[in-house]
């Protein structure tokens, strides 16, 4: 070691230390003088990577890639832009009364003879209302219809797990999950979606998401408004199975609400900008699924665990359900109220699987994790809930936090006794 | 209004997401929207940590810089010549966007200190931990005290682990304009560090 004047020194107090090239390191381990401008570099460089930054969170990352990739063909491939023309001016002057008669108007034409299944593209029907304003990015395996202004009914044919179909205004989006449903935007604005068929989840970017059933419908709020959130006839809540962190798996099961609640079981504790609006009653439902599920519920609501079981087996069955996915969900569910925790283990494994893209997901992960936890697999408990944080509500968000610390203490007890 | 010019949008996966930046930006030079979604999957978080670090800006303002980045990508991506890496060339258009963004010092240094009270680094005991909360606090306000040209050159160079050579072609310098702002912004960040030490 050397503590003369170095050649290499300004160019070791230069360089950070990924520039660094062989000869410069191999020389540095040599020379004092440019070792310590390289620990100098290298120990500042550390610390400093050490800061904080607005690190976004997956949902606003994913809104994000949603408004990037519908709002990319209008800069690049002059897709028409909705900017008014005179006649579009004149047009927008009946706005108003066209997006309130277009929420008025029941669309029920269509619903038969829906599109056969194809393997690998979503079929969509759109019918637009007059004077509808959309670019319809038609993809593989994801396809996103970016409406600005007047009403489309949307027909969607069940779903693969990996295809999707998001209808995305300036300030939400939709997605649906193989339905037919109506919906309004007013001036890049989300005005209302009406359910007719199926399911929908509509995620407006500054609230929770809100899943919808057949008949349910959810409008916003008008911005003078202050109205209490509420929803539509038919909206289904989304018990979280994971409102307690600290619970067991068993224990966290929720009380399941039945997939066409009651309003007063709906209204409650939504922070979504929508207003009860009185609509006309969706078709009683006659789909022995549907009918299943509702067994399936009452059993589960009852303690009935086994009946439960079975009933959502026979429900998820049926592979055009709108109530598969939720069949698949809530039998995992009985079956670990049940104790039969490999079979949970199993059919929670199994809707992951089969609904990667559902709103249920980073409860399924947490409920799994607690059920992998309790088996002592604590990589793989480690992993769904790292896979749970996530989700965009804070209760799963939590419960993935506290399940992720207690399989870290697990794992340290594992350690000690060994 | 009719339905309007079919794009690709799927999430690029498989091999694809094995293809190199600069092909997913050739494709993105013919409009292929797989190949922008692709880019972002890659390079956002790169993007929003470099544009939160250098420029600071509210959580809002940072989601419209970095979309408004890759927008550009778009109709930029022909330009692209190769002479650096994708990653640093998001970086140059990012703070080019950033820029306008910010109307004045006062309001820069407001959004960095917005940073402040967030949890930092990884210190093992609670002694280690407040010793290193303390060094962050001083790094960081150091940090936000440098010339922004100063701050851009040490973000981009010793934090994102850009080549010199590279930072100085994506800011519109000479190699030695940026290493001597680089050196600069050592010297400063240094010298708050060890006067707290002392």
């Amino acid at each position: 070691m050397t503590t003369a004047p170095c050649p290499f020194e300004s160019e070791a107090m230069r360089l950070g230390a990924h520039e660094l090239g062989p000869e410069l390191q191999a020389h540095a381990e040599a020379c004092a003088r440019c070792a310590a401008h390289v620990e100098a570099n290298r120990e500042l460089s550390e610390l400093a990577s050490r800061l904080p930054w607005d690190a976004p969170a997956p949902d606003r990352v994913e809104q994000l890639r949603t408004k990037l990739l519908a709002e990319a063909p209008r800069g690049k491939l002059q897709v028409p832009s909705p900017e008014p023309s005179p006649r579009t001016t004149r047009r927008r002057a009946y706005l108003g009364a066209l997006t309130a008669a277009a929420a008025v108007m029941l669309l029920w034409f269509g619903l038969r003879g829906r599109p056969a299944a194809s393997a690998g593209v979503p079929r969509v029907a759109l019918r637009p209302a007059a004077g509808a304003v959309y670019t319809d990015l038609d993809t593989s395996p994801d396809r996103i219809v970016r409406l600005t202004e007047g009403s489309l009914l949307i027909e969607v044919e069940k779903l693969n797990p990996e295809q999707r179909v998001r209808v995305v205004t300036g300030d939400a989006e939709v997605e649906v999950r193989g339905t037919s449903f109506d919906v309004v935007a007013a001036k890049d604005r989300l005005v209302s979606v009406w359910v007719l068929h199926g399911k929908v989840e509509v995620r407006p970017r500054q609230a929770a998401p809100v899943l919808l059933a057949q008949g349910d419908r959810w409008e916003a709020v008008p911005e003078t408004a202050k109205a209490p959130a509420t929803i539509g006839q038919g909206a289904t809540t989304q018990p979280s199975a994971v409102a307690q962190p600290a619970m067991t798996a068993t224990e966290a099961a929720p009380r399941p609400a039945p997939p066409h609640a009651t309003s007063d079981q709906r209204t409650a504790a939504r922070s979504v900008p929508a207003r009860s609006t009185p609509v006309r009653s969706a078709p009683p439902m006659d789909d022995p699924s549907e009918a299943a599920f509702r067994e399936g519920w009452k059993a589960l609501k009852s303690g009935n665990t086994s009946a439960a079981e079975s009933a959502f087996a026979r429900a998820e069955k049926a592979p055009t359900s709108a109530v598969s996915e939720d069949a698949r969900f809530w039998r995992a569910v009985a079956l670990s109220r049940a104790g039969k925790n490999s079979e949970a283990v199993a059919a929670f494994r199994a809707f992951i699987a089969a609904h990667p893209h559902s709103a249920r997901r980073g409860e399924a992960s947490t409920l799994l994790g607690r059920l992998l936890l309790e088996s002592g697999q604590h990589a793989a408990a480690r992993e769904r809930f790292l896979d749970a944080q996530h989700d965009a509500r804070p209760e799963v968000k939590r419960a993935a936090e506290s399940g992720l610390a207690d399989s870290k203490d697990s794992a340290s007890q594992n350690q000690k006794q060994k | 209004m009719k339905a309007a010019k079919v794009v690709p949008l799927r999430r690029i996966q498989g091999a694809p997401e094995e293809m190199a930046d600069a092909a997913l930006l050739a494709a993105c030079a013919v409009g292929d929207a797989a190949a922008l979604g692709a880019l972002f999957d890659r390079h956002h978080s790169a993007v929003y940590r470099f544009v939160s670090r250098s420029i600071g800006l509210r959580a809002d303002e940072l989601d419209d810089v970095v979309q408004s980045t890759f927008m550009q990508v778009l109709t930029s991506a022909g330009a692209f010549r190769g002479d650096s890496s994708v990653r640093t060339w998001l970086f140059g258009i990012a703070l080019n966007i950033g820029r306008h963004h910010i109307r004045g010092e006062v309001r820069r240094r407001a959004a960095l200190a917005s940073a402040r009270e967030r949890p930092t680094g990884s210190a093992r005991t609670p002694h280690e931990q407040v010793a290193q909360q303390e060094q962050l606090r001083i790094l960081e306000r150091a940090l936000e005290s440098l010339p922004t040209e100063q701050r851009v050159a040490f973000v981009m160079c010793d934090l994102e682990q850009v080549r010199g050579v590279d930072a100085a072609q994506t800011l519109g310098v000479r190699e030695g304009t940026l290493y001597r702002r680089l050196h600069d912004a050592r010297r400063t960040l240094r010298a708050a560090l060890q006067g707290e030490r002392s």
